[in-house]
């Protein structure tokens, strides 16, 4: 589990519990969870399997091309979801971080067993050559795929998928992991680590392939 | 007590702001230098790594930078409801017991604490900061650099704005065939700044023109005189500026000091995504004026005779033009059949014309100067019959009214300044100010575009409010939409966007009268 040096000096627990301040949906906006040193205690990543609907609509990745949600984007395969937008500066570097971790993890698995997505909640500025860019900014690899498309088409998949907030720079700090063919979807608020989602990926794998979990 | 240490500290803060603004205004010293950098963009003299602690990943210092979350000047932010503090100095070490925004309770910063912070994410009196807030690894003399910026950054100087003046820089050629028309446009500049100031300028500041005059005929005197005026700190942006080529090296070094430059008076080669986010322009693009053109041709050319020829300078411009005409041409369902760059002052016009010429294609889209446009002509002008030859008026000028009659009547030019609404009130105003200033009236078309610069800069101005800076004046701009000027299609401009008004009309010119005639009216590309 201890995978890098750096972080046995820090349980993960203790940063999962981190993760949660200020930035859960619906949270005021100031920092509440940390009034003095009391609130140190450690508070999960909240996370809970979730009913979504994939509604059948046209996108554009970060080439450009037409793609067909869900069938094209996300077909046979298990997948991880976030939402961003390029010209967020708070958030969004953090979101891309970890799915830039998560990709390094899951190695060849990546686009033949698992995809990740990430979907711009402003898809008015997101024009494909922005989307492509800011993959170069994370060196995405293929498999990882940046989704825009006309605003209504966009919003209809934020909607289905429970990430639509009106104001777009309002979007929740979350991620989902899905089986869409077992229709298994579990959703983690707040900044999960790359290491959580990993071992869900594992967990619907394992599950396709009729057996348990490796640990 | 908290009384008397409060205000003990205020007076104590009054040196030191005098301290403060004194060293920034003789510039930053070498450790806000380099603790800028840091603040700005992530990069030290050592590696910086940001941890992440919420997603417990480590991170490049450079993907995390300072400014990202707190703001240049760290006045922070709200999003995604995350609220990034205000890490100003004097926010930082202010005096106060009781709860701080961020809702925790602790002393005053200090610099060690400060450091502690950016280090392990604890407050003065250790609690610990928001999981969103990285903790940075990085070196002693770093964090020393960063503390030195951080506590001049609120009181950093803005380029040409002072307590009463805001100063906006005009480059222009001193001599050649610009430099008239250069001072009508000065005079207009000035005109609208003498009325601007006479109604109270912009929040208790004058408006002052600067004119920054260049040898056109020397190499590199545009760029010197640029580098000179931003070394020296004396101007917050360019307007209008004059004879100076919007790829050339001037405009690349404006463009990556970040200085805008306001309706530069020549058309971009490009002004989409990815053109310099730090230039505004009011007129088309030559690709989107080229686009206009294939709409144009997609009227009449059908299959089989849709056969394009492209003929374009190897330079940005001829390049845009013709990748632009590319493009719409896929779009409009037309063939780009035959295509011929070449390089400006070598061009075979006879190669040209065997190539482009009799009939082997069905139109000529042209994106060069206007001696190679002439040439061609009078290479062209014995063909029989002859099919259209198109040009964006920004690159060919006038030098096509010198063409033979019979090649003269081919020629559709793309004007992507329509004329104006006579009536409107700001025509009235343009009129009004150009006598009362003795602006003269020979250079309509720079005099417009000036004076829809005048109008886009007092709208940018006014939206920035009193504490203008660069981007903010590029925030503000970039944010405006259909921004009536009354002399040029309204402007729009967006993140994708930087050319105010992307259409153009198609003209010809008649051989009788000597007068462009418009064939199609102005419009946006498809």
């Amino acid at each position: 589990m201890m995978r890098r040096g750096w972080r046995s000096a820090v349980s993960a627990r203790a940063l999962a519990a981190l993760a949660l301040a200020a930035v859960l949906a619906g949270l005021p906006p100031i920092a509440r969870a940390e009034d003095g040193k009391a609130s140190a205690s450690p508070k999960e990543v909240s996370s809970g399997s979730v009913t979504v609907r994939l509604h059948e609509v046209p996108l554009l990745d970060q080439d450009g091309r037409a793609v067909r949600f869900p069938g094209d984007v996300i077909g046979g395969r298990v997948v991880v979801i976030d939402t961003f937008f390029t010209t967020c500066t708070l958030i969004c570097p953090i979101l891309g971080a970890i799915f830039s971790d998560l990709q390094g993890q899951l190695g060849d698995r990546l686009d033949r067993e698992v995809r990740l997505i990430s979907i711009s909640v402003d898809p008015l500025t997101d024009i494909p050559p922005r989307l492509k860019k800011y993959a170069e900014q994370w060196e995405a690899r293929p498999g990882w795929l940046f989704l825009t498309g006309g605003k209504k088409a966009v919003d209809r998949v934020l909607e289905g998928i429970g990430m639509y907030s009106s104001d777009f720079s309002e979007h929740p700090s979350a991620f989902l992991v899905g089986d869409a063919r077992e229709g298994k979807w579990t959703r983690f608020n707040g900044f999960a680590s790359p290491e959580q989602l990993r071992s869900r990926v594992e967990e619907l794998l394992a599950g396709r392939r009729g057996k348990a979990p490796a640990r | 007590m908290t009384f008397r240490r409060a205000t003990r500290a205020g007076l104590a803060l009054l040196p030191l702001l005098a301290l403060a603004f004194g060293a920034s205004a003789a510039g930053l010293t070498g450790a806000a230098m380099r603790g800028k950098r840091i603040y700005m963009e992530g990069k030290g003299r050592k590696n910086i790594t940001a941890f992440l602690p919420g997603a417990g990943i480590r991170a490049p210092g450079s993907g995390f930078p300072c400014a990202n979350c707190h703001l240049a000047g760290g006045a922070g932010q709200s999003e995604g409801g995350v609220r990034s503090a205000d890490i100003t100095w004097f926010t930082l070490t202010k005096e106060y017991g009781g709860p701080r925004p961020s809702g925790r309770t602790h002393p005053p910063y200090t610099d060690a604490s400060v450091r502690r912070a950016i280090t392990s994410g604890l407050d003065p009196a250790g609690n610990v900061l928001a999981s969103a807030h990285p903790r940075f690894g990085m070196d002693r003399e770093d964090l020393d650099d960063l503390l030195a910026y951080m506590k001049v950054m609120d009181s950093e100087p803005v380029p040409g704005v002072t307590d009463n003046a805001v100063r906006v820089g005009i480059l222009f050629p001193a001599t050649g065939p610009l430099a008239e028309g250069a001072r009508e446009v000065r005079a207009l500049l000035s005109g609208f700044a003498a009325e601007a100031n006479a109604r109270g300028g912009f929040y208790n500041r004058r408006l002052e023109m600067i004119g920054i005059p260049f040898d056109p005929f020397a190499e590199g005197a545009a760029l010197a005189a640029a580098r000179t005026a931003v070394d020296s700190e004396d101007v917050l942006c360019f307007l209008a500026n004059i004879g100076v080529p919007t790829d050339g090296e001037a405009a690349r070094f404006l463009a990556a000091e970040r200085v805008p430059v306001l309706v530069p008076l020549l058309s971009a080669p490009a002004g989409g995504y990815g053109a310099d986010r730090y230039t505004f322009h009011v007129l088309a693009s030559i690709k989107d004026q080229a686009r206009v053109m294939v709409d144009f041709l997609s009227g009449s050319l059908k299959e089989p005779t849709n056969r394009l020829g492209i003929l374009y300078a190897k330079d940005a411009s001829g390049e845009k033009g013709a990748e632009g005409a590319r493009e719409q041409a896929e779009k409009d369902g037309l063939r780009v059949t035959a295509e011929l760059p070449f390089v400006a002052g070598a061009f075979d016009a006879a190669g040209a014309v065997r190539r482009l010429g009799g009939n082997r294609v069905d139109a000529v889209l042209y994106f060069g100067g206007p001696s190679e446009a002439l040439a061609f002509a009078r290479g062209a002008s014995g063909e029989k019959g002859g099919v259209p030859f198109l040009a964006p008026a920004t690159m060919v000028g006038n030098a096509l009214r010198a063409a033979p009659p019979g090649f003269l009547r081919r020629v559709l030019l793309a004007a992507p300044l329509a004329p104006p609404d006579e009536e409107s009130a700001e025509m009235a105003d343009l009129r009004r100010i150009r006598e009362k200033y003795f602006v003269g009236d020979r250079h309509r078309s720079f005099q417009l575009l000036a004076y829809a610069g005048t109008i886009l800069l007092e709208e940018g101005l006014r939206r920035s409010g009193k504490g203008v800076t660069r981007e903010k004046l590029v925030g503000a701009i970039g944010n405006v939409w259909k921004l009536q000027t009354g002399v040029t299609p309204p402007l729009t401009y967006n993140a994708n966007r930087r050319t105010g008004a992307p259409g153009a009309a198609i003209v010809r010119l008649d051989p009788g009268t000597g007068r462009f005639v418009t064939v199609a009216e102005w419009r946006e590309p498809r």
